[in-house]
Order: structure tokens, then C-alpha cells, then sequence
């Protein structure tokens, strides 16, 4: 690697730490930065690559558990771990194989015709529509991390939540009465489907109120 | 009994460069030259050191133009006191200050 490229490879991983430093930490990522002027050119990647690991390590140790304002960086991991599942869920309701724009007539008489299939066949339509909570969540999660904005609309946020939670609670106790002998309900889709969204969701109003940010939120706001 | 958190060899590694010139203040690239240690091992270090009182740091003005002001540590006397004690419990235990002791 010239030297040239090499300097701006240091560079870029030296902002980079920069920015994944906790802002209680920033005058040791400083630190680390400065003395990467005072390095042989020989050894300045390795010090920068270094330095990132150390933002990795600080970045993640004190994760505060004590308060539910986040970083951004937190929440991007937050959003994706619990919307990506339930948008590819719904996409598949919706306009998988076997999706709600595919029915037709005929697959309509079959899923009538077997047992429980009316209930079935119900659930897949809601959950097109309870799913969409998503591709919204996701869209919300990640505005969050791009722009600072949570969910204000607590209105809108109660529709979604209270959607996802209707949707499970009827759903299960009609699957009880009317859904196939097979039936079962099942914790782990029940936990990463709606639970787990609807938990995230109510992240995003929390965060969608005014208060005052958090240090981590202050240096990412942009100016 | 409350568990003694003993130093681990790479903490008693750093002690031990930074006690070899207790009074001189020591820089980074410094360090990990004397201790083989890599910056992302390093200053993670110097931090909890610092974190529990043991370090002090402050921003050395460069002496040349154009570099910016370097930040340099030394041991405070408590981390110094604190430095000896590792010393000789970690001679008690038959383990040089490059051996590895339980992670602190």
C-alpha cells in the first residue's frame, strides 16, 4: 500500500473509531487520533485498525441498560433485529406463492373447504395488513437513525401497536375455537412476530418525545 | 469472602513501563512499543487505569508545527503504590509480569 493510500486508509478508520466512541470516551479518541500524526507511515493502519477495535470494545461495554434513550447506532440494530423478520413475513403473506394477491376463487374454495381453512385463510388476510407494521417499523427505526425522530404520533404508534397485539389476541383464541385441529400456538413466531415489534414500536414513541437527548444523541444530531 | 481482582499480565506489562520512569510522562506509541501491546488492547487499558485513579493524562503541545498536541500518561502515587502491590503478589504467585495471571 503507497503511502499516500495508506495515510487515508488510517484516516477513514480513525474517524470512523471517532465516531463509534461513546462521547464520555471522546477525549481518549482523541488521544488515539493525535498520536496517529507521531507514527512511521509503516505502522499507521495497523494503529488506526487498533484504535477501531478499542471504539468496537468501549462502544459496547457500557451499553446503558438504564434508560430506554438510545443511541442511534443501538436502535439501527434494534430496528432491523425486529422489523426486518416481520417485513419479509408480511411480504410473503402478501405477495409470496401462496400470497394474498394471489388468491384466487379456486385456492379460495380450498382453503374453505378444509377444516379450520376459513381461519387460516382470515389470518393470512389480516396479517397482511397487521404485517405492514414492518416495513413501517423498519422505515420508523431507521429514520430514527438518520434524522433523531422517533415516533411522535402517538396515535398512529397505539394503531400499530394495538393492531399487532388484536391481531394475536383474537388470532389466538380464535385459532382455539375455529383454526385446524392442528392448530397450535406457537411462542417463538408469537415473541419475534409481535411481541417483539410492538416492543420496538413503543421504543420509537418514547423516543419520539421531547426531551432532552441523550450525549450519545447530541453528537449524532447533525448541526 | 469478597473476590481480589488481580491485574492481568498485559496490565502488569503496562504498570511495569509506565513504573520504569514513574515520573516521566509516556505516550501512546510509547507504550505499546514497550509492551508489545496493539493501540486497541492499550488504551482500553489506560482508561480503566485512569477510570480508577491510578493514571493521570494530560495534552503535551507538540514541539514541531503542524502536529497536534499528544496526549501523555504517567501513574498517579496511588497507582504507583497500587503498581508495587501487583508486583509482589504477582512474584508471590511465581508469575513474571509476561506470564498471564486471572484476567482482571
Amino acid at each position: 500500500m503507497s503511502g499516500s493510500v495508506s495515510a487515508w486508509f488510517a484516516d477513514i478508520l480513525l474517524r470512523l473509531a471517532n465516531r463509534m466512541v461513546p462521547p464520555e470516551r471522546g477525549e481518549w479518541s482523541r488521544a488515539m487520533r493525535a498520536e496517529s500524526a507521531y507514527l512511521p507511515e509503516s505502522v499507521r493502519v495497523r494503529w488506526a485498525l487498533g484504535c477501531l477495535v478499542a471504539a468496537i470494545k468501549l462502544r459496547f461495554t457500557p451499553m446503558p441498560t438504564e434508560t430506554p434513550r438510545i443511541s442511534r447506532w443501538v436502535m439501527f440494530i434494534e430496528a432491523v433485529g425486529a422489523f426486518v423478520p416481520l417485513a419479509v413475513g408480511w411480504w410473503e403473506v402478501t405477495f409470496g406463492g401462496s400470497g394474498v394477491v394471489r388468491l384466487t376463487s379456486k385456492n379460495i374454495h380450498y382453503y374453505v373447504d378444509y377444516p379450520g381453512g376459513t381461519y387460516l385463510l382470515t389470518m393470512q388476510i389480516l396479517a397482511a395488513v397487521v404485517a405492514l407494521v414492518g416495513p413501517i417499523g423498519l422505515f420508523l427505526g431507521l429514520r430514527y437513525v438518520f434524522f433523531g425522530r422517533g415516533l411522535a404520533n402517538r396515535v398512529f404508534g397505539w394503531v400499530l401497536v394495538g393492531g399487532m397485539w388484536t391481531y394475536a389476541f383474537f388470532g389466538t383464541i380464535a385459532g382455539y375455537l375455529f383454526g385446524p385441529d392442528e392448530w397450535k400456538f406457537l411462542w417463538d413466531q408469537m415473541l419475534a412476530f409481535n411481541l417483539l415489534p410492538a416492543a420496538v414500536v413503543l421504543h420509537l414513541m418514547y423516543l419520539g418525545k421531547p426531551a432532552a437527548p441523550t450525549p450519545g444523541d447530541a453528537r449524532l444530531t447533525p448541526a | 469472602m469478597p473476590r481480589v481482582r488481580r491485574s492481568s499480565g498485559q496490565t502488569l506489562n503496562l504498570l511495569r513501563s509506565l513504573m520504569d520512569e514513574p515520573r516521566k510522562w509516556h505516550h501512546g506509541y510509547e507504550l505499546t512499543k514497550a509492551t508489545g501491546l496493539l493501540s486497541g488492547t492499550l488504551y482500553p487499558m489506560l482508561m480503566r487505569l485512569s477510570d480508577r485513579g491510578f493514571l493521570e493524562h494530560k495534552w503535551l503541545p507538540s514541539k514541531e508545527a503542524g502536529r497536534p498536541p499528544r496526549h501523555v500518561y504517567r501513574l498517579t502515587s496511588q497507582g504507583a503504590a497500587h503498581a508495587r502491590e501487583e508486583f509482589v503478589l504477582a512474584e508471590e504467585v511465581g508469575t513474571s509480569a509476561a506470564g498471564t495471571v486471572s484476567r482482571a
